[in-house]
């Protein structure tokens, strides 16, 4: 017996520990994988028209496209390169998903649009070509004419799916742009789509900028004869005055709980940063110096206040309490005049306008660190951020035609043009649709 | 039989231990070689094994558990390598077109965008350039200043050079005499540097081993496992038995999971930015290089990205066929997507 055991237990032992060995020999393949390419390529073909909708079919597709175009994020695909008929009906049982693999898209938006006694009704539905199923189905109805809202909120949808982060379609840039020989605000979608005039002041028009809740706009106008700030809403209406006073007031703009006006004013002779209520009444005044203190712009939080002064010699850009007191430069672009600040919605960056060569739009932190220039031909000017800090609209003469709004990417790029026509300047940017 | 044995004498008795125990051995070995390969044949039920290491030599000619495998994996080559070879081969060649023309279409469009960022950088930094032509004009100023002042220092120089010439002689006997004692220091220093760098070689070439065999992880990774491959092939030449062709079969599994992980990220669109993402995902791939399945295992916690992680994956399908003697390995595969590059 002890014989067999002495030959029974190292065979057993030999034996457990292959068992063991190979078990533990077993483990998975692994693969790492990072560095995702941008460009989430989608096909938007011609929308079905189920009835009395042949156009809004085709516009819907194409406002959608523009919008996912310009947000820098997307691969619209050619429609030419598309193997299903355009304006195909049905839902997924009627098309293959192969025929939009097979193009490279990975999503494809589908809409059944139908009008019914002048209103629209658009079901329409982004499917994921790869995971072969509908993942946003929406029916959205409309006057015809606004066609473009619905689109501009799918679009919205679509980005979200993608990128899981809101979109700034349907927002709107307010601007000024010359009728005849005077120059009155515009406010447009911000792919230049859905433009409307709203002052008929035959005067001049300056400085237009939002209130957080993007239902009112406040500018300067010489409707009666000498510059006043008026508001006035971007639906159209009749403007209100809100200053009389003598001098220039202008670059107003709303403090973060819209109860407040920061402004230029100019009525004691020099022109100072000053806080205004709604109806006028002068608050404090922020900026005390010999110079000109111009062009004031919040930062996110409303702690701080971005402006430009000459007190160092030329015009360039300083940062100072909301509530005034010492100020510091922040612009060092190697330029004597930089002006027109803007703080990024993230409150991590402010853009300027400092000449060079031109006037070109620059960018740095809010201290005047990691500056960087963003335009170099032309005049590019009176830059305004989109609400999700991504973009940066301004004014430009490098756009083709006169001087003209272009809407420029953070990614990168090249800025695309969206107004149309006249002579157009000063855009501002509405806040996140609500 | 205990009675039986006890009344035989001890010669008897020891010899019919020892066969008894030859018994029990081959008995023992053949259980194993049954558990083992019923191991192997739930495979395809259960997730895959094998850790693509390439620590081959050592391990292999340890305890006797891969040596299993080599001996199956130099069958399977034996086997089938003839027969495929110009199949293999074909594809691998279609597949190295295609690979190629990908990455020439991926070239085409890098360089587009690089040369607008330079272009944009380039303009940014006209200011920079500006101030540094002034730099250099200052500089050129200051070199010229800088010229005459050591044409006048030279003519000093000459003057002191006499002085200078009998001052560097005796300087001369001294520095020799120096250096020669430097010299025998250095040799020494130089020794003991060769002994601790041979030492750290040592320690390094272990840990790179080590680290190889925990996991492959990236790209840079490939680089070194060409040479890590050669040290293991010699390491398993020492353990013995089949440990060469284990490591042949590791190196081309290398191969194939850097293609696998090249095409699968070639479709992967997702927006670059700040915030860290991880997701797991386990995807099974059939012979053919078609995916079957593709399920999240561990999701990054955002939806949006799962999503673009499974659609990349399907995007990917088919991937190019995993190579016959180790499909095995290729059937079900863990896939760690990261949005940000480490």
């Amino acid at each position: 017996m002890k014989t067999i055991t002495q030959y029974l237990i190292p065979f057993l032992l030999i034996l457990s520990i292959q068992i063991l060995s190979s078990k533990e020999v077993q483990a998975q393949t692994d693969i790492r994988i990072s560095g995702a390419q941008s460009g989430f390529p989608v096909a938007i073909p011609q929308m079905c028209n189920s009835g009395n909708a042949a156009d809004p079919a085709v516009k819907i597709a194409e406002t959608i496209s523009r919008d996912l175009q310009i947000s820098g994020l997307f691969k619209v695909l050619n429609p030419a390169s598309f193997v299903e008929t355009p304006g195909k009906c049905g839902g997924p049982e009627s098309f293959a998903y192969s025929d939009w693999t097979v193009i490279g898209a990975e999503g494809v938006v589908k809409g059944d649009i139908k009008s019914v006694g002048g209103n629209l009704q658009a079901d329409l539905y982004l499917y994921d070509a790869l995971q072969q199923k509908a993942v946003i189905g929406k029916r959205y109805s409309a006057p015809e004419n606004e066609y473009h809202k619905i689109a501009h909120k799918f679009a919205n949808e679509i980005l979200f799916y993608f990128t899981g982060e809101h979109g700034v379609f349907g927002t709107q840039i307010a601007y000024v742009s010359a009728v005849n020989r005077f120059k009155e605000l515009f406010v447009m979608d911000i792919d230049g789509e859905n433009n409307k005039q709203l002052t008929s002041d035959r005067g001049l028009v300056f400085s237009p900028s939002w209130n957080p809740n993007g239902d009112k706009l406040i500018y300067t106008s010489y409707a009666s004869r000498s510059p006043e700030l008026y508001v006035t809403s971007p639906i159209g209406g009749k403007p209100s005055r809100i200053t009389k006073r003598p001098g220039l007031e202008i670059g107003a703009k709303f403090s973060k709980d819209g109860s407040k006006v920061l402004s230029s004013a100019s009525f004691d002779g020099v022109s100072k940063i000053v806080m205004f209520d709604l109806r006028g009444q002068l608050l404090s005044t922020l900026a005390q110096s010999g110079s000109i203190d111009v062009s004031p712009t919040y930062s996110p939080d409303g702690s701080q206040i971005a402006f430009c002064s000459n007190r160092g010699g030329g015009p360039q850009v300083y940062v100072m309490g909301s509530n005034g007191g010492a100020a510091k430069r922040i612009s060092f672009a190697d330029s004597n005049y930089c002006t027109s600040p803007a703080w990024s919605p993230k409150g991590d960056k402010v853009a300027y306008v400092c000449r060079n060569a031109g006037f070109q739009i620059f960018m740095s932190d809010p201290n005047g660190g990691a500056a960087i220039q963003l335009t170099f031909n032309g005049d590019n000017e009176d830059p305004s951020w989109s609400p999700d800090g991504r973009f940066l609209a301004f004014s430009s003469t490098t756009l083709g035609g006169p001087k003209s709004i272009g809407i420029l990417s953070l990614l990168g790029g090249k800025p695309t043009k969206v107004s149309n026509g006249a002579v157009s300047s000063q855009p501002a940017w509405s806040p996140m649709e609500k | 039989m205990r009675i039986n044995l006890r009344q035989k004498n001890q010669n008897r008795q020891t010899a019919q231990g020892v066969a008894i125990s030859f018994a029990l051995h081959v008995f023992g070995i053949l259980i194993s070689l049954l558990v083992f390969s019923r191991a192997h044949a739930k495979l395809d039920n259960e997730p895959q094994i094998f850790t693509v290491t390439l620590e081959g030599g050592e391990v292999l000619g340890g305890v006797g558990k891969v040596p299993t495998k080599g001996k199956e994996t130099q069958k399977l080559i034996k086997d089938q390598v003839p027969d495929e070879a110009p199949d293999v081969k074909k594809q691998k060649e279609v597949e190295k077109s295609v690979k190629e023309e990908k990455v020439e279409e991926s070239k085409k469009e890098t360089p587009k965008v690089d040369s607008e960022k330079e272009k944009q950088l380039e303009k940014l930094s006209l200011v920079e350039e500006l101030e540094r032509k002034k730099a250099e004009d200052k500089k050129r100023d200051d070199e010229k200043k800088k010229i005459e002042e050591e044409k006048k220092k030279v003519e000093e120089k000459k003057k002191k050079d006499l002085e200078e010439k009998k001052k560097k002689e005796e300087d001369k006997k001294k520095k020799l005499e120096a250096d020669q004692k430097k010299k025998v220091k250095d040799e020494l220093d130089r020794k003991k540097r060769e002994a601790e760098a041979k030492e750290k070689e040592k320690l390094d070439r272990d840990k790179r081993l080590s680290d190889l065999a925990r996991q492959i992880k990236s790209k840079q990774y490939e680089g070194e496992s060409v040479n890590a491959g050669g040290e293991g092939f010699g390491a398993a030449r020492l353990g013995g038995q089949a440990g060469g062709g284990g490591t042949l079969a590791a190196y081309a599994k290398v191969a194939y999971q850097n293609e696998l992980q090249e095409h699968v990220k070639a479709g992967w669109r997702w927006m670059v930015r700040s915030e860290r993402l991880r997701t797991l995902v386990r995807v099974k791939i059939e012979q053919s290089g078609n995916i079957a399945d593709v399920r999240v295992e561990q999701s990054s916690g955002n939806s949006n990205f799962d999503d673009s992680v499974v659609r990349a994956v399907r995007k990917a399908s088919p991937v190019p066929p995993p190579p016959k003697e180790f499909y095995q390995d290729f059937s079900d595969v863990r896939f760690w997507f990261d949005s940000q590059d480490q």
